[in-house]
C-alpha cells in the first residue's frame, strides 16, 4: 500500500431543504417529517464531501466512505455522496423519533470508528436543522483526534502525518493550525465547488449496496440534552408586512424609501 | 477547599486581552441569574493573565479563577479543554458556560464529552419555569424555537444571547483571583498564526444603503436587479448573504453576517435571505430592515421592520418601474 494513500470517511446528514414548510408534530416537541422528497444533504456536509472526493483524486490509493446516522430514507443521501464520487456508504440506523441528540448521534459515529483506523473524518461545521455545530468535535473528543472547525482550507501531508487548516473565526478572523493525524476537521462553506454527480457514479449508486449497521447506543442517553418544546419564534419583533397587489407593495416601499429619506429623488 | 460553582463562565484570551465575545459570557451570568440561579465564578484563560483577571474582577464584581499556559496565547480550544477538565474537580461546576464562537463551540463539545455531560450551543435565553432551568435556541434556520432542558447535575453550554444589561450581576465590590496550577499536555493540535484581511471593502461599513443578496435570489444574472435598486439609493452598495458568496456570486469581501462583516447602515434591504441566526449577527445594528422572501415562514422576517412575500425577480422591476413612473411626472 502506497504511503501516501489515505482512508477517509465523511460523515453527512440529512436535513428538511431550505423552503419546506416546516410543521411541529402532535408531541410539541419535533417536527413533523413531511414528504422525503422536501430532504437534502446537510449543505456544510457538500462541501466537506467534496473536499474528501479531491483529496482521494490528489492521493493515489485513497478510499472516502460516507456515513449516516438517521431513519430508513436518510439513505437517500448516503446513494447522492456515491454519485458524487464516494466509494462506500454506511447507514447507521436510527429509528427513535424526534430530536436527534448530537450527543448520542457523536457516540453512535465514535463507536463506529474505534475499529476502523480512519486517517481522516470530516464533517459539515454545522447542520442546516439543529445548527450547533458540535457533532464533528464531539466525535473527535470520543475518538481522542485532534480536530479544527470551519476549515475553509486544507493541506494534508500523509507523509508527514499532518494536515494544515486555515479555520475561520468570527469577523474575518483566519487562524492556521497545524494536526496530526489521525484529525477531524469541520468543513466550512467555500472551501471549495461541489461538483455535480458524474453519470458513472449515479449509475453505481443506484445499484450499490450500502452496510447497514444497527444503532449501538441506548435510544435514550441518561446524559443528554432534550428538547422539551419547539414553538414559533415570539411575534414581538415580526416585520409589518405590505399588502396588496405587488405593484401596490411596490408603491408603499417606495414611499417608505421617501420617507426614510434614502431614495435618490 | 474550593466551594462549588453553580455556573462556570469560560472566557479566552487572546495575546492576554479579553474577546469581545466576553459579553455574552456576562449577558449569560446576567440570564442564569435573573432564572434563580445561583453562584457565577469565572476562568479566564491566556498565557499571561493577572492584569486582565484583576480588571475583570473589579469591573464584573465576579470572583475569577485564572489558567495560564504558553500554548494559549492563539486560540486553541483542545488545550483549553484539556487544561480546564484538570481544574474541573475542584471547581465543581454545575454549568459551564462559553461564548458561542467556534471556539467556544469546540471546547464546550470536548468538556462534554470529558465531563460526561450533555451540551447545548448557540443559548439565546435562560428561563425558569417550576423551578427547572429551559435553554433556548434556533433550530431549522431560525423558523422555529426550541427550548431544552439539562439535567439536575448539569451541562455545558454556549451563550449568545447578547451582552448583561448595567446592573446585572452581583455588585458587592470587587471578585477575588485566584490562579490555578496545571501540567502542560500535547492535544495534537499547533495554532501557527491568526490572520484577517485588510479591509478593501469599506464601503460596506459606509453605506447609508445595502442591498443584500441571499441563495434566493436563484442566479448571478439577478444580481444586475439589485444593482439596479441600488442605483435608486443614495450612498448604497451591494451585500451578500454567505450561500450567495458561496455560489461565488459576490466575493467574501461582501459577505455580511457573523464570519463576515457586521453592518449598520441605514437601510438594509434583504432579497431572498432566508435570515439564519449567522446572518442576523451581521444586521444587529441596521436601522431599517426591509425583507423580501417568498416564503413567510422565512426567519427574516422576524428581524425584518418591514416584510415583502413576493418573488423579488417580479417584484424588484415593478419597484425600479415604478420609480421610473414618479421620476418622469
Amino acid at each position: 500500500m502506497s504511503l501516501s494513500s489515505l482512508k477517509i470517511l465523511v460523515c453527512i446528514k440529512e436535513v428538511p431543504a431550505s423552503d419546506m414548510h416546516i410543521r411541529i408534530d402532535d408531541t410539541g416537541r419535533w417536527i413533523e417529517t413531511g414528504s422525503h422528497d422536501d430532504y437534502v444533504m446537510n449543505r456544510f456536509d457538500e462541501y466537506a464531501l467534496e473536499e474528501a472526493v479531491r483529496i482521494k483524486e490528489h492521493f493515489a490509493g485513497t478510499t472516502v466512505e460516507v456515513l449516516s446516522v438517521g431513519p430508513e430514507h436518510c439513505r437517500a443521501v448516503i446513494r447522492r455522496a456515491l454519485a458524487k464520487g464516494a466509494d462506500t456508504g454506511i447507514h447507521i440506523q436510527d429509528h427513535v423519533p424526534g430530536y436527534p441528540a448530537p450527543e448520542a448521534v457523536a457516540t453512535a459515529i465514535a463507536g463506529f470508528c474505534q475499529t476502523r483506523a480512519y486517517d481522516l473524518i470530516l464533517t459539515g461545521v454545522i447542520s442546516e436543522d439543529l445548527m450547533q455545530g458540535i457533532t464533528g468535535p464531539l466525535v473527535a473528543a470520543r475518538l481522542k483526534i485532534p480536530c479544527a472547525a470551519a476549515v475553509i482550507r486544507q493541506r494534508i501531508d500523509p507523509d508527514k502525518g499532518t494536515v494544515l487548516a486555515a479555520c475561520e473565526l468570527e469577523s474575518g478572523w483566519t487562524e492556521e493550525v497545524r494536526l496530526t493525524l489521525p484529525a477531524l476537521l469541520t468543513v466550512q462553506s467555500g472551501i471549495n465547488r461541489p461538483r455535480y454527480p458524474s453519470l458513472s457514479n449515479m449509475m453505481r449508486s443506484r445499484h450499490q449496496e450500502l452496510a447497514t449497521l444497527p444503532c449501538d447506543t441506548p435510544a435514550v442517553v441518561e446524559n443528554e440534552s432534550r428538547v422539551t418544546a419547539l414553538s414559533e419564534p415570539a411575534l414581538s419583533s415580526s416585520a409589518n408586512f405590505f399588502g396588496g397587489t405587488l405593484e401596490e407593495k411596490a408603491e408603499a416601499l417606495l414611499d417608505l424609501l421617501i420617507e426614510k429619506g434614502v431614495l435618490i429623488t | 477547599m474550593t466551594p462549588p460553582t453553580d455556573l462556570l463562565l469560560i472566557a479566552e484570551t487572546v495575546g492576554n486581552r479579553p474577546q469581545p465575545s466576553i459579553q455574552d459570557l456576562l449577558g449569560a451570568a446576567g440570564a442564569y441569574t435573573a432564572a434563580g440561579g445561583e453562584t457565577v465564578r469565572l476562568l479566564l484563560t491566556g498565557t499571561n493573565v493577572a492584569a486582565a483577571a484583576n480588571e475583570l474582577a473589579a469591573s464584573t464584581g465576579l470572583d475569577l479563577f485564572t489558567l495560564e499556559n504558553p500554548g494559549l496565547d492563539l486560540p486553541n480550544p483542545a488545550l483549553t479543554a484539556a487544561l480546564a477538565s484538570q481544574v474541573l474537580p475542584q471547581l465543581q461546576p454545575r454549568y459551564i458556560c462559553l461564548p458561542h464562537t467556534m471556539r467556544g463551540c469546540q471546547v464546550a463539545a470536548a468538556l462534554s464529552v470529558r465531563t460526561s455531560r450533555p451540551v447545548i450551543t448557540g443559548v439565546e435565553a435562560i428561563t425558569q419555569t417550576g423551578g427547572r432551568l429551559y435553554f433556548r435556541r434556533a433550530v431549522f434556520n431560525g423558523k422555529l424555537t426550541a427550548a431544552l432542558e439539562l439535567p439536575a447535575s448539569g451541562g455545558v453550554f454556549t451563550f449568545c444571547g447578547g451582552a448583561a444589561a448595567p446592573g446585572d450581576g452581583p455588585s458587592t465590590g470587587r471578585g477575588k483571583v485566584t490562579p490555578l496550577s496545571v501540567t502542560d499536555v500535547d492535544c495534537g493540535v499547533q495554532p501557527l498564526a491568526m490572520s484577517r484581511p485588510p479591509d478593501d471593502e469599506a464601503s460596506l461599513e459606509e453605506a447609508a444603503a445595502i442591498v443584500s443578496a441571499g441563495r434566493g435570489i436563484g442566479k448571478e444574472e439577478n444580481l444586475e436587479l439589485l444593482r439596479a435598486v441600488a442605483g435608486i439609493l443614495k450612498n448604497s452598495t451591494l451585500g451578500g448573504s454567505r450561500p450567495a458568496c458561496d455560489a461565488g456570486w459576490l466575493p467574501y469581501s461582501r459577505q455580511v453576517g457573523e464570519t463576515g462583516r457586521q453592518v449598520a447602515p441605514e437601510l438594509y434591504l434583504a432579497c431572498g435571505i432566508s435570515g439564519a441566526r449567522q446572518h442576523l449577527a451581521g444586521i444587529k445594528n441596521a436601522k431599517t430592515v426591509i425583507a423580501v422572501n417568498t416564503d413567510p415562514q422565512a426567519a427574516i422576517f422576524g428581524r425584518a421592520d418591514y416584510g415583502i412575500v413576493e418573488d423579488l425577480n417580479r417584484f424588484l422591476p415593478v419597484l425600479i418601474e415604478k420609480y421610473k413612473e414618479r421620476v418622469e411626472t
